[in-house]
């Protein structure tokens, strides 16, 4: 039996309020580990013709064979089912240490289906899983669901919630844990308001920890692991290094220097005054604390209090996508406003980046005339922000048709281009005419326009592993596949993808070799990585996205970049999709049988 | 005034393993370091182009995938010049690899350590050596450089690759 699990599942049907506990095959273990990996497995066998907001729907809640141990990192939690905002496989993760938790109270992971009729809860807690009438909860935010749950629970209780927008089926509502950690992304907040399920409480205890099965080769796995984070002259070196110090924000600065922020919807590609909204400046002017995640020595979360009308707001954290979108993207850099508008998206429970997208979509769709209703607002009305915040939330006004995503909206009034997405997801915060690799990543994105699936700024940035040329498009489609592997495969373990930064292959090999109990080689990490991505692949092909579904927004095409750093430069996205799909063995984004076959993913849908 | 780095059989002609050479292009500073070290012509060129066994590294990247000679170079560029080797020479700087890292691997592999930066494998030889670190913005970066040469260069070069594979987000 392979160590690192508590081999155990919860499966829930909230429409009976049965719970059923089962055990993981052992061969899904070894070909998808755990997370994302294993989300994906099951998802993909409850068919991907099912209506995302139905109660059919799966609703995956996993962690990773090393979550809850000492490995660096490892406190990510997979969220994984099908995206109401996509219509295609999507998994997000959060950090904090609701997935330690999660293992240390016996489960690898809550397999959730059906819908209740009155709102609930689950409690998670030695072994069993519980429901709970949650219809005094029902209708508040995700920040007073946490105080209540933990008063209840105990405050070593880990609580993670879904706000109003959640409830109210905005398709980009996400998950947010008492840490402040937010499952962001592609909607798996909506899917839980469908079901009426407001939050997961999971009680833990440490003692709990999974024991690696080879404890002496987990010593030195350990070991050297930590010793690669904590290199002083690494990135990752805690106190020292950029990414520690300032967390994910060190980029705003660089990004807008080199032409690849993407600003007033994409119309610009930089901002003038970016410092205000810059991690650098934060860490100077707004921290208050550095807090961290589940056995993590970077500390990359920052606490901070903003200013608004004279009330201090507390809230982690003032990430680099989170200020890009509700700043730079909606035009303008206003360090207070911009961190309210961060705190309330945590507090309805919408992803910070559909949410500025969806915000700068109605601003040019003002500005250029295209929508005239009354609550129309233009590019750095503040004010005019945060009321739209709320609309989204609570589905108000023009809010209500952007709650269904600014790609359907931009759609509904007749101008699809004013979005910038692909397959219905919303970009981030690098502009691919300034970071070519970003631009055949989005657009092979399995779920949607994403940055975490293929990180090319690791290379073009900050040439790790190797330094690209970022206005070069050449090899960066060899690039993207390598690191869409590697983070399927670490996203499946679950550690956050900062460990990337300092470890590779080598080192998650030796870590999981540790705890399963039998050699694992680099190879078979990014085999395992590859085979994930082609079975979310075939999963999308299934569900409609089948092939010329690996596009980017025609502004990228078409207008040229316009600031210093990357001026004049278009995506060539063709170029680069030919070399992807080579790399890939795809056939124009298709996956074929044979390839299927070779990951061993054909045969074992057939069993 | 852009940096050259020189390695192998380069630096017994040169007798220097790093120099600065004026020069805005990659071809203006190679032509300006033939006028400082002459007998680097043949090994550089043939005819008016660029030797095909030479390898030339700009921050990494071969310069026959730029813009050949006529790649810009800033003021702070680094070129990394390789000579040809029986089996070829793979060489490339990587970020996030610590030499005390890659020397671990090394040793797992079998490999035998001949002297500082130098390692012996079954069938190729590895060098490498720490490079400026990549400073951008408040990121810094450091950057290993690495060169195999040998009859089974490739082979160990793809070996060396997965490992230092990483990523981030």
């Amino acid at each position: 039996m392979l160590g690192g699990y508590a081999h155990r599942l919860a499966r829930i049907d909230l429409s009976s309020g049965r719970v059923e506990y089962i055990a993981p095959d052992p061969k899904d273990l070894e070909m998808y580990v755990g997370g994302r990996g294993l989300g994906v497995k099951y998802v993909f066998e409850n068919g991907p013709q099912v209506d995302p907001l139905s109660p059919e729907n799966l609703l995956c809640i996993m962690n990773g064979p090393l979550s809850g141990t000492r490995a660096k990192m490892s406190g990510r939690l997979a969220i994984v089912t099908k995206s109401p905002l996509t219509g295609g496989v999507t998994d997000s993760h959060m950090g904090g240490w609701t997935a330690a938790k999660l293992k240390w109270a016996g489960f690898d992971g809550l397999l959730i289906q059906g819908a209740s009729d009155k709102p609930v809860y689950l409690l998670v807690k030695d072994g069993e899983v519980t429901l709970h009438d949650a219809s005094d909860l029902w209708g508040k935010t995700t920040h007073e669901t946490h105080r209540i749950l933990r008063e209840r629970h105990g405050e070593d209780a880990d609580v993670m919630a879904i706000g109003p927008a959640g409830e109210n089926l905005v398709r980009f509502a996400n998950w947010i844990n008492n840490d402040e950690r937010a499952a962001g992304r592609g909607g798996t907040g909506a899917v839980a308001g469908s079901k009426r399920l407001k939050a997961i409480v999971v009680v833990g205890k440490q003692d709990q920890m999974p024991q690696p099965k080879d404890p002496e080769a987990w010593r030195e796995a350990d070991r050297l692991a930590s010793a690669t984070i904590n290199d002083p002259k690494n990135v990752t070196a805690p106190k020292k290094g950029g990414l520690s110090l300032y967390g994910t924000n060190v980029l705003m600065n660089i990004t807008n220097v080199m032409g690849a922020l993407p600003t007033f919807n994409g119309q610009h590609t930089c901002i003038e005054g970016v410092q205000t909204i810059s991690g650098e400046y934060i860490r100077e002017h707004r921290l208050i604390k550095d807090n961290t995640c589940h056995a993590c020595p970077v500390a990359c979360k920052k606490m901070v209090e903003v200013h608004i009308n004279g009330k201090a707001i507390r809230f982690e954290s003032y990430e680099y996508e989170s200020a890009w979108a509700l700043g730079a993207h909606s035009g303008h850099t206003d360090t207070d406003w911009t961190g309210y508008a961060i705190y309330l998206c945590n507090a309805y429970g919408m992803d910070t980046i559909e949410t500025g997208n969806a915000i700068a979509v109605l601003m040019e769709a003002t500005e250029k005339g295209y929508y005239q209703g009354p609550d129309g607002i233009r590019f750095g009305d503040k004010e005019g922000e945060a009321r739209l915040i709320e609309a989204i939330a609570y589905r108000k006004g023009v809010g209500d048709g952007l709650a269904e995503g600014p790609a359907r909206w931009a759609k509904s009034i007749g101008h699809p281009e004013l979005s910038l997405e692909v397959k219905g997801q919303s970009i981030p915060a690098y502009d691919p005419r300034g970071l070519k690799g970003m631009g055949i990543a989005y657009a092979t994105s399995n779920r949607g326009a994403c940055h975490l699936r293929a990180y090319t700024p690791a290379s073009e940035i900050l040439g790790v592993p190797y330094k690209t040329d970022p206005l070069a498009w050449e090899g960066k489609g060899k690039l993207t596949k390598l690191l869409q592997d590697l983070s399927a495969f670490t996203d499946s373990l679950d550690l956050c993808k900062f460990s990337q930064f300092a470890e590779g292959p080598e080192e998650y090999a030796k870590q999981l070799a540790a705890y399963w109990g039998r050699p694992v080689t680099p190879e078979e990490i990014l085999r395992i990585g590859e085979r994930i991505y082609n079975l979310e692949r075939y999963y999308n092909n299934l569900a409609g996205w089948a092939e010329g579904s690996d596009y980017l927004p025609e502004r990228f095409l078409k207008e040229p970049s316009d600031c210093a750093g990357s001026k004049g430069q278009l995506t060539e996205l063709d170029l680069m999709l030919e070399e992807y799909y080579r790399e890939r063995g795809w056939e124009r984004g298709v996956v074929p049988p044979a390839k299927l076959q070779e990951l061993g993913i054909l045969s074992q849908a057939a069993d | 005034m852009p940096k050259v780095n020189l390695y192998a059989t380069f630096r017994d002609l040169t007798g220097t393993s790093q120099l600065q050479v004026e020069g805005q292009t990659v071809g203006e500073v190679l032509e300006n370091l033939i006028r400082l070290y002459p007998r680097m012509r043949e090994e550089l060129f043939e005819g008016e182009a660029l030797a095909e066994r030479v390898s030339v590294f700009l921050e990494g990247r071969d310069v026959r995938y730029l813009n050949g000679l006529a790649t810009p170079l800033a003021e702070e560029a680094t070129l990394d010049l390789f000579p040809p080797v029986a089996g070829g020479t793979f060489a490339q700087r990587f970020g996030a690899l610590p030499a005390w890292l890659l020397e671990r691997y090394l040793s797992e592999w079998g490999g035998r350590k001949l002297e500082e930066g130098v390692y012996a494998l079954p069938g190729a030889r590895v060098h490498f050596a720490e490079a400026e670190p990549l400073r951008v913005g408040s990121l810094v970066v450091p950057q290993l450089l690495v060169q195999v040469e040998g009859e089974k260069a490739q082979a160990w070069w793809a070996r060396i690759l997965l490992a230092a594979s990483r990523g981030g987000g």
